[in-house]
């Protein structure tokens, strides 16, 4: 990355979201990947297409959200082919076929499986709109830590969700053992069943501030702390739209994993022919409330790298906790504490061991 | 409960739902018609202008190329062919738009039903949506 900006280069990929099928076994309420007709919910990409698109798109980490990428019949010579051109894979799995594949793969420092928990049992149950899916992913994750593989989970929250029972699922996935968690608002997908409770761009920093404040000990979080901190609404930036491409069965998607607006041949045309001007928070109404971390983890992923202040903030953000809105660093660097009886529980905001700054999501 | 229950399938409002149908339309009205048909999550039918018809899902379609085409996925499975719009006569919305549906409201009513039928102590089954089946 660092490479590339010295190279001058405006415009790189930080992840590709490789989406090798739209076929999934849950129908969750907050998704709009998954309608389709069958035939289409039928085709799959093989894992040459797969290995062409890495090649070509060269981000050095590869999420597969999908669909669910373990109903992939040749998902796991896809994940190998990945691994041998030594990119990080996240594969994002609602983990029901987890317990059963598990076996077919192999440990790996590059492959990390993503488990999709929307929160405590009721929570996550409710979310995937099944009973019992919880349970089913709970035990995989555990049989999964136990061989030696690595796990994160991904959250995707929506309007309605109550802080305390977030940060207990936390504590919950902590305890598990879990390296990362992820989590995101959930994006407004016009083609979701449920339209109703997407959260407005307000409701996610208040939402996120009061989830994300005065972390407890042993959270431990796969994403940019500069990105926590835009969620709770602390810095504000503007969407990387191509900071994180998807390809998938129709081609490369513009401009981003989560508008389709059309489809590119190649990676590269993708890049030159996108009027990305286009898109972005004030650009376009379909981008007005969203705060993914599709488009905007890159941002923050760009901010700590792109600046000595940028860089500090990160370090600062890393060992001392997200920084609140409207909390700002007085002369000398001591912070004012505005909520002092609980400030022991303050914990630095602790990062996955490898590749801390980004990730992939299923939806 | 599928996902795609045809019987919870409520009223589409858009005039570009399954059944409507453009023939020897203007380039105009046509060119609206494809971006609505791109946007629909169900199968169309395309009328060509040496009298083919061909069904299948609209994936992309490129208004702005030198010369505009769509990307369509045939419903046989055979390979995506690329369509110039000025092969294009008309198009149908024949497949069922996926994408409308009372899926939600329907699972919030049965999961409320059964907490309400645990809180009243009866021993019920677990309830869940699943996705359409594939197969037919």
């Amino acid at each position: 990355m660092i490479r590339r900006k010295l190279r001058g280069e405006k415009r790189y990929p930080l992840v590709l979201m490789l989406e090798p099928l739209f076929r999934c076994n849950l129908a969750c309420a907050g998704c709009g990947k998954i309608q389709y007709p069958a035939h289409i919910l039928r085709k799959e990409l093989t894992p040459e297409q797969c290995f062409a698109a890495a090649d070509e798109c060269g981000a050095p980490i590869v999420s597969i959200p999908g669909g669910e990428p373990l109903m992939h019949p040749r998902i796991v010579e896809i994940v190998n082919g990945l691994v041998a051109r030594k990119k990080y894979v996240y594969l994002c799995t609602n983990a029901i076929l987890l317990k059963e594949k598990l076996d077919t793969f192999q440990p790996s420092k590059y492959l990390t499986f993503s488990v999709h928990m929307d929160g405590m049992k009721d929570d996550h149950d409710f979310a995937v709109c099944r009973e019992g899916i919880y349970d089913v992913a709970v035990e995989a994750i555990r049989l999964a830590l136990a061989r030696g593989f690595r796990v994160t989970t991904n959250t995707t929250l929506f309007d309605g969700a109550e802080p305390e029972r977030v940060r207990a699922f936390f504590d919950e996935m902590s305890k598990l053992g879990v390296e990362g968690m992820m989590l995101s608002p959930g994006y407004g997908y016009s083609k979701a069943p449920d339209q109703e409770h997407f959260l407005r761009r307000s409701r996610t920093r208040e939402l996120f501030t009061r989830i994300l404040s005065r972390p407890r000990k042993g959270w431990h979080f796969n994403q940019s702390p500069l990105f926590l901190e835009f969620l709770m609404g602390t810095r504000e930036y503007q969407c990387t739209p191509w900071g994180m491409p998807t390809y998938n069965i129709f081609g490369w998607q513009r401009p981003c994993y989560l508008l389709q607006d059309g489809y590119a041949d190649s990676f590269a045309d993708l890049m030159a022919t996108t009027t990305w001007e286009e898109y972005g928070t004030d650009a376009n109404e379909k981008c007005a409330d969203c705060m993914m971390h599709c488009g905007y983890e890159a941002s923050a992923v760009d901010d700590t790298f792109g600046s000595i202040r940028g860089f500090l903030a990160t370090v600062r953000a890393t060992f001392r906790g997200p920084r609140e809105p409207g909390r700002k660093s007085r002369p000398g660097g001591r912070k004012r504490h505005a909520h002092p009886p609980e400030s022991r529980e303050r914990a630095p905001l602790r990062l996955a061991k490898e590749l801390p700054i980004l990730s992939g999501s299923k939806r | 409960m599928k996902a795609g229950d045809p019987d919870a399938v409520g009223p589409d409002e858009s005039p570009y739902a399954q059944g409507y149908a453009v023939r020897r339309a203007s380039p105009e009205d046509l060119e609206e018609a494809i971006e609505a048909a791109f946007d629909y999550r169900g199968d169309v039918t395309l009328y060509l202008d040496d009298g083919s018809e061909l069904r299948g899902y609209i994936a992309n379609r490129n208004r702005h190329a030198p010369e505009p085409f769509l990307d369509l996925h045939p419903s046989d499975g055979s390979s995506v062919r690329r369509i110039p719009y000025d092969r294009l006569e008309g198009m149908a919305f024949t497949g069922r738009d996926t994408a409308v549906g009372k899926s939600w409201e329907t699972w919030v009513k049965k999961y409320r039903a059964k907490k309400e039928a645990e809180a009243r102590g009866e021993k019920v089954e677990r309830v869940g949506l699943y996705p359409d089946s594939l197969d037919g």
